[in-house]
C-alpha cells in the first residue's frame, strides 16, 4: 500500500528507533514512509529484538510505555511550555494523540528552549 | 486464482531460461505456485533499505540463487542500480513464493547473471541459458474482459473513502468488468459514488488520443523494475 503509515506504526517506529532496533534509519525518514515501508521496518525491528543484549521482555515493555498516550501531566506541561512560547503551538487534537515518547521529547525541547 | 503481472512475466522468462520446464502449465493455485520451488529452487531473498542521492530511504528486494552471491550483490548494489547511492544496515530476510523470487531476479537485469550463483542450484543450466530469460520479448496479454478505467477509478475512490475493502495486487490486476460492476453495485451505481474530481478526471481521460492514453497509463503505472511496491 502506498498510503501513509498509521499513527500506531509511526509511534512504534519512533520507539524502536530510540531503542536502537533500527540502525540506519533516521528520525526524519519516518515522515516520508509509506504504509508498506513502515511494515518492512517493523519486521526488521521485530527481528532485531532477538539479537539485542537486553532481554526481549524489557524491549517490548519499553515499546509499550513509549507508545501509550501521553499522560495528563505531560499534556499539562506541554501546554504550559506552549503558553510560555517555548514550544510551537499544537492543536488540542494533536495533543490528545501524541505518545508518551513524543511528549517526553517535546517537554525536553521546550525545557531546552526555556533555558536558552 | 490468477497470477500477478510480475508472476506471469517471471513464469514465461523462467521457461525461456530453462529454469521452468517447457511442458509445465501455468500454476492456478497457491499450492501450484509453491510447487514451482522444485524447478526454481529455494532462492535467497532480502529486502534492503537504500538511499538515493537526495538521501531518501527506499527499499529494494534482491533475490538470487546463493547466499554468497546475495551478500556480494548487496555490497555492490550502488553499482547495479543507478538509483541506489547508499546501502543502509536495514535488512530483512524475505520468504517469498518462488515466482516472486524469480520476478525479483529478472528485475535486476542480465548483469545479475553469475556462473557460480547458477551452479549453486542448477547443474543443467549455463549463464547463457539464463540470459535467454532476460532476452525474451515479453508482451503481457491483456485480460479479455478486464475492468474499464472508469470502473477502476470509481473503485479506487471508494477504497480511499473506506467504503470498499482494499484489493490485493492479485485481485486488482485481474479485476474483470463484471467483478468490478459487482463491487460497485454493493453500495450504489457508479455514477452515485464517483466523486466530482474522479468524474472530471474520467471525462478528461476520455478525450485523450490512444497515444496519450498509453502515455497516461505509463505515468500512472508503478515502475515494474525493482519491487518496492
Amino acid at each position: 500500500m502506498f498510503g501513509a503509515p498509521s499513527l500506531e506504526q509511526k509511534n512504534l517506529l519512533r520507539s524502536d528507533l530510540a531503542q536502537g532496533l533500527l540502525p540506519g534509519l533516521r528520525s526524519k525518514d519516518i515522515a516520508d514512509l509509506t504504509f508498506d515501508d513502515a511494515e518492512i521496518l517493523l519486521s526488521i525491528s521485530a527481528e532485531n529484538r532477538w539479537t539485542e543484549d537486553r532481554e526481549y521482555g524489557q524491549i517490548v515493555q519499553k515499546e509499550q510505555v513509549d507508545t501509550m498516550p501521553a499522560t495528563a501531566e505531560q499534556i499539562g506541561r506541554i501546554r504550559e511550555l506552549i503558553k510560555a512560547k517555548h514550544l510551537h503551538p499544537l492543536s488540542g487534537n494533536t495533543l490528545l494523540k501524541i505518545s508518551q515518547l513524543s511528549a517526553k521529547r517535546l517537554i525536553w525541547r521546550g525545557e531546552m528552549n526555556r533555558r536558552k | 486464482m490468477n497470477l500477478t503481472y510480475r508472476e506471469k512475466e517471471a513464469f514465461y522468462r523462467g521457461k525461456a531460461a530453462g529454469i521452468i520446464p517447457a511442458d509445465c502449465p501455468m500454476p492456478q493455485t497457491g499450492e501450484e505456485i509453491d510447487a514451482l520451488i522444485v524447478h526454481i529452487g529455494p532462492m535467497c531473498s532480502r529486502t534492503i533499505g537504500c538511499r538515493n542521492q537526495a538521501g531518501k530511504l527506499f527499499f529494494v528486494e534482491i533475490s538470487v540463487f546463493s547466499e554468497k552471491y546475495l551478500e556480494e550483490t548487496i555490497e555492490h548494489l550502488p553499482d547495479r542500480i543507478d538509483e541506489v547511492s547508499e546501502v543502509t544496515e536495514l535488512r530483512f530476510e524475505k520468504y517469498n513464493s518462488p515466482l516472486e523470487d524469480l520476478a525479483n531476479y529478472f528485475a535486476l537485469g542480465p548483469a545479475i547473471v553469475n556462473e557460480a550463483d547458477i551452479a549453486a542450484w542448477f547443474s543443467h543450466l549455463t549463464a547463457d541459458d539464463i540470459r535467454k530469460g532476460f532476452e525474451l520479448q515479453y508482451e503481457p496479454k491483456k485480460l479479455a474482459d478486464c475492468a474499464t478505467e472508469e470502473q477502476r477509478m470509481a473503485i479506487s475512490d471508494r477504497i480511499a473513502q473506506g467504503r470498499t475493502k482494499p484489493l490485493s495486487c492479485r485481485q486488482w490486476e485481474n479485476l474483470t468488468g463484471p467483478k468490478a460492476a459487482e463491487l460497485l453495485c454493493n453500495s450504489g451505481r457508479t455514477e452515485d459514488v464517483i466523486s466530482a474530481q474522479v468524474r472530471l478526471l474520467t471525462e478528461e481521460y476520455a478525450k485523450l488520443t490512444p497515444e496519450e492514453k498509453d502515455m497516461f497509463r505509463k505515468i500512472t503505472t508503478p515502475n515494474k523494475g525493482h519491487k518496492h511496491d
